[in-house]
């Protein structure tokens, strides 16, 4: 190559050139220094290049880039996380089985801990387990549930075989653990710092609640169902073109999500037996003599948290004797629909009536 | 820095599934990966979102891969795809075009850890403006000829275009930014000769 006659750009482009400006060897080094020498007229040339090269080499360097490369990073490890079975099946290295060993004494000494305490017959909270780094990893490998103070006194029950993990001190701007296995989660009030709990891709988002999340490891089935207040459940899938919260459903008391991994879809249903969201007391005034079907539907519809659709034009005749217990939400509607001789079912966590419309009774 | 390459322990050790080692290859990648990226977009969810998918799927393909792969090549040239499927999909709904749209001076800051002397930065300083002015695809190019340090081959094939084209996109900014240097170097040598 006669690099007489190349200018500082034709230099800059050379990959021998740029190759000794990055990384210079005893080889590279000695043939420019000939040429320099040889040549020493087009020495602006080489050091015009020279200074091409490493100055656009300088200036590419982007600042802040651990924040982004450890936030995706999570991202990663987090949509993998169904993963995690397959992995333990796998031979154990030395260093995995000391990792292992370590996490099994703290399981061990927190479980300890949390017995002693027991014992003395103190507050019968369990010990955070410690850690070095802020998250901390709990496995409840006991044959029942383990109830988990979180530092914002959230209280979180976690069902045998689950495993939840959480920032010991709730850091950040939102209050986020993970979840494997089943947990049911009463959530302290905090408007300004919403809970958020990733569970087998699905994201469950609450300010202040009560909800079981159940997503076994090697499901491919998530369920999250609401007790008390509101809950927000989305997919776990960030886009840019829109927030993926707003392509997610919001929960009330008594109903359930239910969100398949593979499709990636989100159903709402109702739980399998609605609690009653109305005090007893409440309930009892809740009696109703050949009362017109609206005022009855529109009760249930308070006792317990759902939307019942009907036809009101064509139903305006039907009339019920009928007082609200306790009983089961689905065996009341059995009844209601058998004497009416209609028929219910249940469409996205809403009741919908199929009713042909009574006689008028004069 | 220059094209590093797992090891072949490391590689094949993710190949068998082993997270630990996909850690460590991500944390190799990742950062020239986000430097890239902002070179083909300004839109850094975008380029989140995209590495996101491209490691997820570089997961489950695992078991695919052979072991030779040039896996750097494949991430940078998959990353600019996702980059450009995304953005051309999204240009239904935004009229602008952001392949148009300038990078701003103000989200680089040069780093001096290597260069030393106030003049070095200042031609730097100066290299930075102009290289912000450049088109992005001569920008992309030369970040990853200077920086990422592919071939041009490489770079054509990353960026999808021709050799001919990939060679001309780094000729010509350099070109442009070799005036900086130039002027600037006279000065320099003035600088260097009142020293005497």
């Amino acid at each position: 190559m006669n690099y007489y006659l190349f200018n500082a750009e034709d230099l800059a482009a050379d990959d021998y050139f740029k190759e000794w400006v990055c990384s210079p060897t005893p080889d590279t080094d000695a043939f420019w220094k000939t040429f320099l020498h040889e040549y020493p007229e087009r020495y602006y040339q080489l050091e015009e290049a020279r200074q091409l090269v490493t100055g656009l080499r300088e200036i590419q360097c982007q600042p802040g880039q651990d924040a982004s490369v450890e936030r995706i990073w999570q991202r990663i490890d987090q949509t993998l996380e169904p993963a995690q079975p397959i992995l333990l099946t796998r031979q154990i290295t030395w260093q995995r089985a000391w990792q292992m060993a370590a996490l099994l004494l703290l399981i061990l000494g927190a479980g300890w801990l949390g017995m002693n305490q027991l014992q003395n017959g103190k507050t019968p909270k369990p010990k955070l387990a410690q850690a070095g780094n802020d998250w901390v990893e709990t496995l409840n490998e006991a044959s029942q549930s383990m109830e988990i103070q979180l530092a914002d006194g959230s209280l979180v029950k976690l069902q045998q075989g689950g495993r939840l993990r959480y920032r010991k001190e709730l850091a950040g701007p939102l209050r986020e653990v993970y979840l494997t296995g089943e947990a049911f989660f009463q959530v302290r009030k905090n408007p300004t710092k919403p809970f958020v709990v990733y569970a087998n891709g699905l994201v469950t988002k609450v300010l202040g609640t009560s909800f079981r999340v159940n997503a076994p490891a090697d499901a491919s089935i998530v369920t999250v169902d609401v007790k008390t207040g509101r809950v927000s459940v989305y997919a776990n899938q960030p886009s840019r073109v829109q927030d993926p919260e707003s392509k997610g459903m919001v929960l009330t008391p008594n109903q359930k999500a239910v969100f398949h991994r593979d499709a990636v879809t989100l159903d709402k249903i109702l739980v399998d037996s609605p609690s009653l969201l109305i005090s007893r007391r409440e309930l009892q005034q809740f009696v109703f003599e050949d009362a017109p079907i609206a005022r009855i539907f529109g009760a249930i519809e308070r006792a317990y948290g759902v939307d019942i659709i009907f036809d009101e034009e064509v139903m305006q005749h039907c009339t019920l004797t009928l007082s609200l217990d306790d009983e089961n939400l689905f065996q009341k509607l059995d009844v209601i629909c058998k004497v009416l001789d209609a028929q219910y079912k249940l469409i996205d966590a809403q009741i919908v009536i199929y009713s042909k419309g009574c006689p008028r009774v004069n | 820095m220059l094209s590093a390459r797992p090891h072949s322990a490391l590689w094949h050790a993710f190949r068998q599934g082993d997270r630990a080692a996909f850690q460590q290859i991500y944390g190799l990648y990742a950062r020239d990966l986000l430097n890239y990226g902002y070179k083909v977009t300004h839109d850094v969810p975008l380029i989140e979102d995209s590495i996101h998918d491209l490691f997820i799927e570089l997961w489950q393909s695992r078991a695919n891969l052979s072991d030779t792969d040039s896996i750097r090549f494949y991430l940078f040239r998959s990353l600019r795809n996702k980059i450009t499927k995304t953005r051309n999909r999204d240009l239904f709904f935004q009229a602008a075009d952001i392949n148009d749209a300038p990078l701003a001076v103000d989200d680089f800051i040069i780093e001096n850890t290597l260069i030393e002397g106030e003049e070095v930065q200042r031609i730097n300083q100066q290299l930075l403006k102009s290289f912000a002015l450049l088109t992005p695809r001569q920008q992309e190019a030369l970040n990853l000829r200077f920086y990422q340090h592919f071939s041009n081959e490489e770079i054509a094939q990353i960026m999808g275009v021709n050799y001919q084209s990939a060679c001309r996109f780094i000729y010509a900014a350099l070109k442009t930014l070799r005036e900086v240097v130039r002027i600037l170097s006279v000065g320099l040598l003035w600088v260097g000769l009142e020293g005497f």
